[in-house]
Formats: structure tokens, sequence, C-alpha cells
């Protein structure tokens, strides 16, 4: 991950700034993933990217020698994100409220899929694999999406989820347990469906 | 036909995303942001936020507002009958000097405010309270429909 790119640094550990533009290169793809991943959409993913880097500019003075601009720009991207979700889909988590009282009851259960130790995906080389999962990730809706993409790739905690969303600690549980069993079946459905994919290439 | 707790769930979905490399930016990524940064350079600095101003305009923006404050202030005070015209006039006599202006100005709205304060009914507090609000109130709707109407869209 470029996440831990680090800024250059000379041998005695003194950050020396680099240009704005290697800057964004070393950045580029780390703040791109993040954005795409939450909103999942291409076009609003490079927006928001482009926000994130504009506000970086304005205080490039400062991050061009720091050692946590990473995490700087990673808590932008996610922030701006969530934002941007929030302001212009408020209704997904009333949606989601909706879903939960129609399916209530269903979550401590196990959970069944239909190949041998429930590993999917496995017979997909690396690049088919990041495909399938990208594409999974972006049929998931987005008050399960979010939650999930906050939980297994940016290691927030549930209570932290649930602060950054503005909503309960056991609705963010249960749409994270959600979201896992639908990603996990449009995977197994996309690993039966591999040939499809490679023939759609 | 394999059957998952959601503990065992929870640990093949986290392998799965954790094993996904990072995406590619687009590499018109970089073109924007490079095209922003110049359209917003070319921008007039009256067009910009605040903090890009020129140091001189920040420090003139300053003292014309908090004039216009002060005078806004004033001229509320004798709407108010917390003070009369009079007394005013005579807060006002001292700044005939223009090198005493400001020292004067300053003074004067010490001069106002001090032995008025305890003398201002609750009433008229808040009723100035009210109607600064609601200028402030205005000016921010006035502003933001003008941005809309008259610069937006453009």
């Amino acid at each position: 991950m470029n996440d831990e790119t680090p800024v250059q640094s000379n041998p005695a550990g003194n950050m020396t700034p680099v240009d704005f533009t290697t800057f964004m290169r070393n950045y580029q793809d780390m703040v791109y993933s993040t954005a795409v991943r939450l909103l999942g959409n291409d076009a609003q993913a490079q927006d928001i990217s482009q926000e994130v880097f504009l506000k970086a500019y304005e205080r490039y003075n400062d991050l061009g020698t720091s050692p946590t601009a990473g995490g700087w720009l990673k808590t932008v991207t996610t922030n701006l994100s969530i934002n941007h979700l929030q302001r212009y889909r408020k209704r997904w988590s009333f949606f989601s409220d909706l879903v939960r009282r129609d399916r209530d009851g269903e979550d401590s259960r196990e959970v069944e899929f239909a190949a041998p130790d429930g590993d999917f995906l496995a017979d997909l080389n690396q690049g088919d694999r990041r495909a399938w999962v990208e594409r999974a990730l972006e049929e998931l809706p987005d008050h399960q999406r979010v939650p999930l993409v906050l939980y297994h790739f940016e290691d927030l905690p549930y209570d932290e989820i649930a602060r950054q969303l503005g909503v309960s600690l056991s609705k963010i549980k249960t749409d994270i347990l959600r979201g896992r069993t639908a990603l996990a079946q449009i995977l197994m459905r996309s690993g039966t469906a591999h040939e499809t994919l490679t023939a759609q290439r | 036909m394999a059957r998952l707790t959601p503990e065992q769930l929870e640990q093949k979905i986290h392998a799965v995303l954790r094993e996904q490399p990072l995406r590619p930016a687009p590499r018109s990524l970089e073109a924007r942001v490079r095209g922003e940064i110049a359209r917003r350079q070319a921008l007039p600095w009256w067009h910009r936020s605040y903090a890009c101003w020129p140091q001189p305009i920040k420090l003139t923006f300053l003292v014309v507002a908090t004039g216009l404050a002060a005078a806004m202030l004033l001229l509320f005070m004798p709407v108010l009958g917390v003070v009369s015209g009079d007394a005013l006039r005579q807060i006002f006599q001292p700044i005939s000097g223009v090198v005493h202006t400001l020292r004067a100005a300053s003074s004067a709205l010490l001069g106002l405010v001090t032995p008025t304060v305890p003398e201002i009914s609750s009433t008229y507090l808040y009723g100035g309270l009210a109607i600064i609000s609601g200028a402030y109130a205005v000016m921010l709707g006035l502003g933001a429909t003008a941005y809309r109407v008259l610069w937006q869209h453009r």
C-alpha cells in the first residue's frame, strides 16, 4: 500500500520537501482506492480524490515534510467520502432500517455456502479475484458497503464506525454482518461464473 | 456444502479483502488536480477564501468591518433610547482631531458602554441582539442567494 510511502528523507532523518506532483503520485492510488471502495463509484471517487489533493495543496507547506501525510490523506478521504454519501444519499439509513425490521432474527445464524470449506474464488487467479471483489463490493448497498470497508480496510472498531456514520452500534454490527454475507454470496456466484468473466474480457 | 459461523465468515471476508491490491488512480486525476490548482490560482483574490487574501487587504477589511460594527452599534443606541443624541454628540466631540481619531473613537466607545451597561433593560438588550442577529441572518441569506444566482451558474 502506498499509505506507507514515506516522504523523501535524507540519511540524517530530516524530511525534505518533495514537489507536489511527486507527492501526489506517491499517494494517489491510496486516496483513490479508499474513495472508490467507500463510494462504489468511479466518477465520484475521482471527484473526492481531486478534492482531497486540493486540500493537501492548500496545506502543502506542512504536509510536504510530514511523515503522517499518508494518514492525513486517508482520514480526509474517508471523511469527505462519508460526507458525500450522507449529503446525497440520506435515505440509506432509512432503507437499512426497513430491511432490518423485515429480517430480524436472522443475524446469528450460520451462513451456508455451496462450496467446500466456504472458500470463495479459490479457483481464480489474482487478477480475476481482484476484479470480482471490486465488482462485488460495488454491488453492495451503501449501508452495508461503507461500514464493511471501514471495518475491514480501515481497521476502525465498531463503535468508531457507528460514531462516524451517526447510527447505533447494533445497527452497524448488523449491517456489517449482512454485508459480509451478501459479499460472500456475490463472490460465490462470481466464482462459479468464472468462465463468463474470462469470456467478457 | 459448507456452513460458516459469523466468526469464520468474518475471517474469510477479511482475508479476501485484505489481499486486495490498491486500485490504480486514473491517469487523468493528476491533470485534473493540476488544472484545478491553476484555475484557482488564476482567480482574483476577492473570489478566493478570506485565508487567501493578501495581508494588507485582510487588515483593511478587519479595520473597516470593526468600524462598521461600531457605527451600527452607535446608531442603534439612540434608537433604542439607551443614550440621547446629545450624549452621542458629546461622545463624538473629541474625534474631530485628525491625529487622535482612532484613540478618540476607542475612548468614545468605552465611554459610551461603561456607564450605560448597568442601565440597559433586558428588553432593550434582547431587542438589540435580535436586531443584530436578524440583520446578520439577512446578510447571510442575501449573500448566499446572490452567490447562487449571480455566480455559481456562470
